[in-house]
């Protein structure tokens, strides 16, 4: 279980079996690696829950399909131990791309 | 979810409120990638829709009916009332764009639609995205409709 308060947006990672999440992005820690999103209703008026929004090495939604459904990989932050993710290396290269002025938050 | 403003998007709305001066529109964009914005975000991180008549479309940077509506206070709604962590918060600033919803329609060629970017004008930078709740497929005649919002609480 999370013991963090994470912001929308946020990158975070937890640690997951190898066989779990396969295709996952990870760390060089070998934890998964995703982008809490905090829930509600969006401006379409459709509503989901806070989740963590698992990505694969491209910084893209990690899907799995499901008896021919096609499902985004996601988990509830309170199914798993995420923490924080400080280390931009640790970004799917693709979205690593910061302004120079900015560091990535704490 | 939520509009989220990315780090660049927050310097560019800090030196707009601070700079003041003339103020860049926004371009509202359409992305067929699967993507969960991300603090780090950039324009280039999504990738634009292409569907048939689709073209983005301009926000302009006023203050009236047909554009930025003018803000007000009021009950948190919408995402803010249900998921952002505003517990406390009973009163909100808000405009929606226009007295009507963004809306595109699609033709022959069709796109899967995840959600939407802002992006300013000029500046290029990135001002906010959301991922909606459920992808849209769009096929031909198909209807896409949202009002953007935006807000300080």
């Amino acid at each position: 279980m999370s013991t963090y308060s994470f912001r929308h947006g946020q990158w975070v990672s937890f640690p997951a079996p190898a066989a779990l999440h396969a295709g996952a992005h990870r760390t060089s820690k070998g934890e998964v690696v995703g982008i809490f999103s905090r829930g509600g209703k969006d401006a379409a008026g459709n509503t989901s829950p806070d989740h963590i929004a698992v990505v694969d090495p491209e910084g893209y939604n990690l899907v799995s399909s499901v008896g021919g459904i096609v499902l985004n990989v996601q988990v509830h932050p309170s199914q798993v131990s995420a923490a924080p993710l400080l280390d931009k290396r640790d970004i799917p290269e693709r979205r690593r791309e910061i302004p120079k002025s900015i560091e990535l938050k704490p | 979810m939520a509009l989220l403003i990315p780090n660049e998007g927050e310097v560019q709305l800090l030196t707009d409120l601070l700079g003041g001066g003339t103020l860049e529109n926004w371009t509202l964009k359409l992305f067929q990638s699967n993507t969960t914005p991300a603090e780090t975000d950039t324009a280039a991180t999504y990738t634009e829709a292409n569907f048939t008549s689709y073209s983005a479309q301009t926000l302009t940077r006023t203050i009236s009916a047909s554009t930025w509506n003018t803000p007000a206070s009021g009950s948190p709604t919408g995402s803010w009332a249900s998921g952002l962590g505003l517990s406390g918060e009973t009163s909100v600033a808000e405009s929606p764009y226009g007295s009507s919803a963004r809306s595109w329609t699609c033709g022959t060629t069709g796109n899967t639609i995840y959600g939407y970017y802002i992006v300013g004008a000029t500046s290029t930078k990135l001002i906010g995205a959301e991922k909606f709740a459920t992808a849209r497929t769009l096929a031909n005649s198909d209807t896409l409709s949202f009002t953007p919002r935006i807000g300080l609480a």
